[in-house]
């Protein structure tokens, strides 16, 4: 396999041939440094690579197959992990200067999960300042470049994470998702990316950025890949006090089941207002081959499903700004204008107002719950506008303190950080100047297995795959 | 340049930004009245729902279906 082949391997492909022996890990992890010493100029994806430490790894997991080892399909395969998980011994930035050297003492629980599965950490991913940004940009340390337009932001904020799987810089990276920094990257890049459960994956070792909206999952170029990750990295985890004590499921059992009887609704509501036209066209023929294949498609009215969006702002501000509370009082020039604008804005906001956030927020999902109880998942568009350009995006002292497009990327995704409920972004398409356009699958409570099984069935109908960015 | 607050005085944002442990000057305050006007309008939105039914869960855990 050339080169350019094995950068945009899925772990289905790679996974054979590595248990078999006809492919090494440290053949695989080279290839991955290879691209990014070609590529990450261009595509601002890591903050720190591991190249040596990754090639130690590759060769301990090279030495475990070699001796009849083999840990199952995360074994010898590469992740980025965003600079917000802890790798011990290494520094984890969190996309600030104020942690520049906060060096991490022990593995996150997600870390030393991966590493039990045999992965290889290749390096730590660039994100928006303190995950705190939908834009992907970062003043600190520059802005991911998007593999299919270098001019055009990743999103955040796990943006180097997605830039580094659509620019086949790793196999596959872990994001987190606390509005949709998981899941906006991954519809502008034409990835798959995986918000799962809140509570299926452990935050522990993961920079706070608000307690009961932070979700980290798996960013990936397929969605069965986001399944094997999943099996690697979901569990009970006592390090976390929302780590939710729930049986965790083969997450690629429902992969080849197809969509035949999958109900799938399609809300009357906000998801398809004022979105942009190639968005909603791309979406909803998504949804119409998803009906051809044998899903069940019925629209569902939720009238007051705009409100989810603000009560997941009107949730996680205040818990960011506790977070953040004594950083700053001490370092507020360390932050960059856009993070600490929304913080120092959101500082006054009373605990009575946090408190009837949290209370609607039972309310919110009480209404998700009833009015979804009919239908497996639902599909919407992940982000409602083309992804923006860079230049775009830059806040400047004297002009505006938040980017235009920061209020409008979310909008969708912070539902779905409201109710916890497991949520997938997968391509479903380009735009006429050949950007993707993502495609959102949410399900029940737990039941990520149907959310993976609706979007591999999807995948495979839709034949997206073999298109690459053209950096390849 | 931010729009004015339409409800708040600057003092009053001041006053509660150093509530909060933040010592904003006049000039930042007056540079953040339009970004707390929209949290304003997040606020009020949520204003709107009748919550008196649902309690808090501040560390919330979802469940699964049909439990």
């Amino acid at each position: 396999m050339p080169d350019n082949d094995l950068a945009y391997a899925s772990i289905d492909e790679l996974a054979p041939r590595i248990e078999s022996g006809d492919l090494s890990p440290v053949d695989l992890t080279q290839a991955s440094l290879d691209r990014i010493e070609a590529l990450e100029p261009q595509l601002n994806a890591f903050l720190e690579v591991f190249s040596e430490g990754a090639l130690a790894q590759a060769r301990e997991a090279e030495a475990e197959i070699s001796s009849g080892g083999y840990k199952g399909p995360m074994h010898g395969i590469t992740v980025a992990l965003k600079d917000l998980i802890d790798v011990e011994g290494t520094v984890t930035t969190g996309g600030s200067t104020i942690l520049k050297d906060n060096m991490a003492t022990s593995d996150a629980t997600i870390t030393r999960l991966l590493k039990e599965a045999g992965a290889i950490i290749i390096g730590k991913a660039a994100l928006v300042e303190f995950a705190m940004g939908a834009t992907g940009m970062n003043p600190h340390y520059g802005a991911s470049h998007n593999p299919w337009n270098l001019e055009r932001i990743c999103c955040g904020s796990s943006m180097g994470s997605a830039s580094a799987v659509a620019g086949g810089l790793a196999v596959t990276a872990i994001g987190s998702d606390t509005g949709g920094s998981i899941r906006m990257p991954a519809a502008v890049t034409g990835t798959a990316g995986l918000k799962p459960t809140y509570g299926r994956v452990s935050r522990a070792g993961v920079l706070d950025l608000s307690w009961s909206c932070d979700h980290v999952g798996p960013m990936t170029r397929t969605v069965a890949d986001c399944a094997h990750m999943m099996n690697a990295i979901s569990g009970r985890d006592s390090r976390d006090p929302a780590s939710a004590d729930q049986p965790v499921p083969d997450f690629t059992s429902g992969l080849k089941q197809g969509l035949q009887g999958v109900r799938v609704g399609v809300p009357l509501d906000f998801f398809y207002d004022d979105i942009d036209p190639e968005i909603e066209t791309a979406v909803r023929a998504g949804i119409t081959l998803m009906e051809r294949e044998g899903a069940i498609v019925r629209e569902i009215s939720m009238p007051w499903v705009s409100q989810g969006r603000k009560i997941n702002v009107g949730v996680n501000r205040p818990e960011a700004v506790s977070v953040h509370e004594e950083w700053l009082a001490r370092y507020p020039e360390q932050y960059s204008i856009e993070v600490r604008a929304r913080l120092e804005a959101a500082s006054y906001i009373p605990a009575t107002e946090y408190i009837r956030a949290q209370r609607a927020r039972r309310w919110f999902i009480e209404k998700m719950t009833e009015a979804t109880r009919d239908v497996d998942v639902l599909v919407t568009p992940t982000v409602p506008i083309q992804t923006p350009t860079i230049e775009e995006c830059i806040v400047h002292p004297d002009g505006n303190l938040i980017a235009p497009a920061t209020n409008l990327l979310g909008i969708f995704t912070g539902v779905f950080d409201t109710t916890g409920e497991p949520s997938l972004s997968l391509n479903c398409g380009f735009t006429e100047d050949g950007m993707p356009i993502g495609m959102m699958i949410s399900g029940k409570p737990f039941d990520e297995v149907t959310v993976l099984r609706a979007g591999a069935g999807f995948e495979a109908a839709a034949g997206l795959l073999d298109r690459r960015p053209p950096i390849a | 340049m931010p729009e004015p607050s339409r409800e708040s005085s600057l003092e009053d944002r001041k006053r509660d930004a150093a509530r909060a442990g933040l010592n904003l000057s006049d000039e930042r305050v007056a540079e953040l009245m339009g970004r707390f006007d929209e949290v304003d309008a997040t606020l009020a939105a949520i204003r709107g729902i009748d919550v008196k039914a649902f309690e808090p869960h501040a560390v919330f855990a979802p469940r699964p279906a049909g439990d």
